[in-house]
């Protein structure tokens, strides 16, 4: 009985202990390498309270005999979201630690870098960075690439970094600047693993597990489900043939707008009051082209899939395909409120073929979960359960003393893939990991990140009786998420999934 | 006892999807009506407090999710039900023939003891709309309520306008106390051991 007790708080202390050491030699590391450049950077700063950074560097050290391809880039993390308004400090730490690492790993100067104090040429700039994207679109990969978000990138500096500040403007440029160069050479890895002939997906799930930058998002989406071919030469042809295939099967269903009489009643009527429910506050969603393509997606994944149909909650899986596909069309726009009948009709036939294939890959994945009685979802839902009395054992046995059953609030968050908890902008950045994670990433490693989210809220549960819990977990404070709160939840998640993932340990309850 | 307690009522609401059960519940909560709902998943979980009858009430809400899919789930939200709301669409007749299923579904999944005593109140929701897309008539429902011979209650409802939702509530609340103090009662019942008690009391006294 002792020791049963104490084994979730010893794996706690090892966590605890992973993260100290991690820490101190993480900014050993950093020093060292800062003097061999010549102290580029002045001031010698420790990153203790750069959130995701301890962990990163613990997933590291635990999985370090691991052949997981990630472990071997454990510090190339990057926050795709280019928003500097929040959290300057932070921001700063961040893109002085990213300039190093690039460094560290030897990456040759780039001619689209920027350099503190640089008077910004637009043109020279888009110019450089047109060359790479013309070799890109040789090689067929159609998406908005580096031209676009350089601009972006431009844009983005002379608004924020040459605005005067009234606290160290140096600094603060020094460190936009810095975070700039982050972003392109990062997309500049991106882009190089992209263009080859045959692009080598362990790199690309590599490099997408830290995130994927939004511009190479549909590309890179479409190659890790496995929809667009690795293999360059065959990429147009076979997305040109999967899109027709599907319009095909699309143009005998629904031939005349507006006529629904022939189809399944009882289906289409599900699809039909669900899909104006499908964010219902976002304007994007309102759109009634934006509805119709949705109904023909949802209806015709249910009537090729007969052994689960149409569930609630799929509904809400198309979003994230629908919004990523979209970017390359709706930049510089806000993409939710975005008119999606400004496309051509042949551009939004591709998004809804796409996004059809992409959910299809997806839910392939987690079929379990959907078919009758939802066994996948039962099992997850028992398995969070378990995790949780492994991970934190105090929690789990308040939930048991007040009453809660894990169903009662988890079902939703394995059913929707949390989609109903977070922002679509989160989920988004999520989903980057979960398919850098390969085919169990939406089912097993969803879990893990399950388990970490609820463990999250531990000390406010802990306080909280039946009702309150039950009420705090419909409607958790994670407004303000960004990025960075997904990235420390990810490798939260990875941290006890390489802890506890084929250990069974955990499955013998007391 | 000198501080009131507040009791504790458990209330499951049923229905195909579609019909309105999360927005009857808001405009009783909240009284308030949005076009904005998702579909719900799983379940959602609101309360409610009231006065019934001078007692002060906690009334525990299970907002449940209507598509068949989901009714495995049943017992995890079912489980100590002390009534139950079925809520049909009468512009819907197909939700209106499933209020029976979604009656007997309930009964079998909680396993009740006195199937005809429990409370159902049946509520016949969006009576906003134009009467002439209406296909259930009021009479209709009624003469469904009578013959079933359980203990049903019926009301016609506006989730959108408020229309009896509150007084349907109340009933609810009502019918929920009743149930419970019956159930106390039984439970009080069969604390034979009291009777053991009396039976050692007894016994001493015989020494």
């Amino acid at each position: 009985m002792m020791e049963r007790k104490e084994k979730p708080m010893s794996f706690k202390n090892f966590g605890l202990f992973f993260k100290k050491t991690a820490t101190e030699s993480n900014s050993s590391t950093i020093n060292r390498s800062r003097s061999q450049q010549n102290q580029r950077t002045k001031s010698a700063e420790t990153f203790t309270d750069l959130p995701g950074l301890r962990l990163t560097k613990t997933r590291a050290e635990t999985s370090s005999n691991a052949t997981s391809p990630i472990s071997s880039y454990p510090i190339n993390r990057s926050s795709s979201s280019l928003d500097f308004g929040t959290n300057r400090k932070l921001s700063s730490k961040y893109a002085r630690y990213m300039s190093q690492t690039d460094e560290d790993w030897g990456l040759p100067n780039s001619n689209t870098s920027f350099t503190k104090n640089t008077r910004f040429n637009g043109a020279s700039a888009t110019s450089s960075t047109n060359n790479s994207s013309s070799r890109h679109h040789r090689h067929g990969v159609q998406c908005a690439t580096d031209s676009n978000s350089a601009r972006k990138y431009i844009d983005m500096f002379e608004k924020n970094a040459l605005k005067p500040s009234p606290k160290s403007a140096n600094q603060t440029a020094e460190a936009e600047v810095a975070l700039i160069n982050c972003q392109m050479s990062r997309i500049k890895k991106f882009t190089r693993v992209l263009e080859a002939p045959v692009v080598d997906l362990i790199a690309l799930r590599t490099l997408s597990w830290n995130g994927v930058p939004p511009e190479l998002r549909p590309i890179v989406w479409k190659m890790l489900l496995g929809y667009a071919p690795s293999n360059a030469s065959r990429r147009d042809s076979t997305l040109e043939k999967k899109r027709e295939d599907y319009f095909a099967i699309r143009d005998t269903l629904f031939h005349t707008e507006g006529e629904y009489g022939h189809l399944d009643q009882a289906l289409w009527h599900q699809v039909a009051i669900d899909v104006p429910r499908t964010n219902a506050s976002i304007p994007l969603y309102q759109n009634p082209a934006t509805q119709r393509i949705l109904e023909r997606i949802l209806y015709i994944w249910a009537t090729r899939h007969p052994a689960s149909g149409y569930v609630q909650g799929i509904n809400d899986l198309v979003t994230p395909f629908y919004q990523v596909f979209l970017l390359p069309y709706t930049q510089p726009y806000d993409p939710e409120t975005f008119d999606v009948r400004q496309l051509t009709k042949r551009q939004l036939d591709e998004v809804e073929a796409d996004c059809f294939w992409c959910l299809s890959k997806l839910l392939d994945g987690i079929q379990d979960n959907y078919i009758h009685a939802q066994p996948g979802i039962q099992r997850q839902v028992m398995k969070l359960q378990e995790l949780t009395y492994r991970i934190d054992a105090p929690l789990a046995k308040h939930l048991q003393s007040e009453g809660v059953d894990f169903l009662q609030f988890s079902f939703r968050w394995m059913n929707c893939l949390l989609m109903r908890e977070l922002s679509i902008e989160n989920i988004i950045r999520m989903w980057d990991t979960y398919m850098a994670e390969g085919p169990d990433g939406f089912s097993d490693f969803h879990l893990y990140v399950c388990a970490s989210f609820l463990v999250k809220w531990s000390s406010e549960l802990q306080k909280m009786e039946f009702q309150e819990i039950l009420i705090f977990l419909q409607s958790l404070p994670v407004a303000s998420w960004t990025d960075s709160d997904i990235e420390l939840l990810l490798s939260e998640a990875f941290l006890w999934k390489s802890l506890f993932s084929g250990a069974t340990a955990h499955l013998r309850q007391s | 006892m000198t501080s009131p307690r507040r009791t504790l009522l458990k209330v499951v609401i049923l229905g195909d999807s579609g019909v309105g059960k999360t927005s009857l519940m808001n405009q009783f909560v909240n009284h308030r009506f949005s076009r904005e709902y998702k579909a719900t998943i799983g379940a959602d979980f609101l309360t409610k407090e009231l006065e019934v009858d001078g007692e002060a009430i906690t009334l525990q809400l299970w907002d449940t999710a209507g598509q068949e899919r989901f009714q495995s789930l049943g017992v995890a939200f079912y489980r100590g039900a002390d009534c139950c709301i079925v809520v049909y669409d009468v512009n819907n007749a197909k939700s209106f023939e499933s209020v029976e299923n979604w009656r007997s579904e309930f009964l079998e999944q909680t396993s009740s003891l006195n199937n005809n005593a429990f409370p159902f109140v049946i509520l016949g929701n969006q009576i906003d709309k134009d009467p002439s897309k209406r296909t259930v008539p009021l009479n209709h429902a009624l003469s469904y309520c009578k013959n079933q011979g359980g203990n049903l209650t019926h009301f016609e409802t506006s989730a959108k306008d408020g229309t009896n939702v509150s007084i349907a509530f109340e009933s609810i609340a009502r019918s929920a106390l009743e149930n419970s103090s019956h159930e106390d009662y039984a439970s009080d019942l069969t604390g034979s051991i009291s009777l053991l008690n009396n039976t050692n009391e007894s016994g001493s006294c015989a020494c």
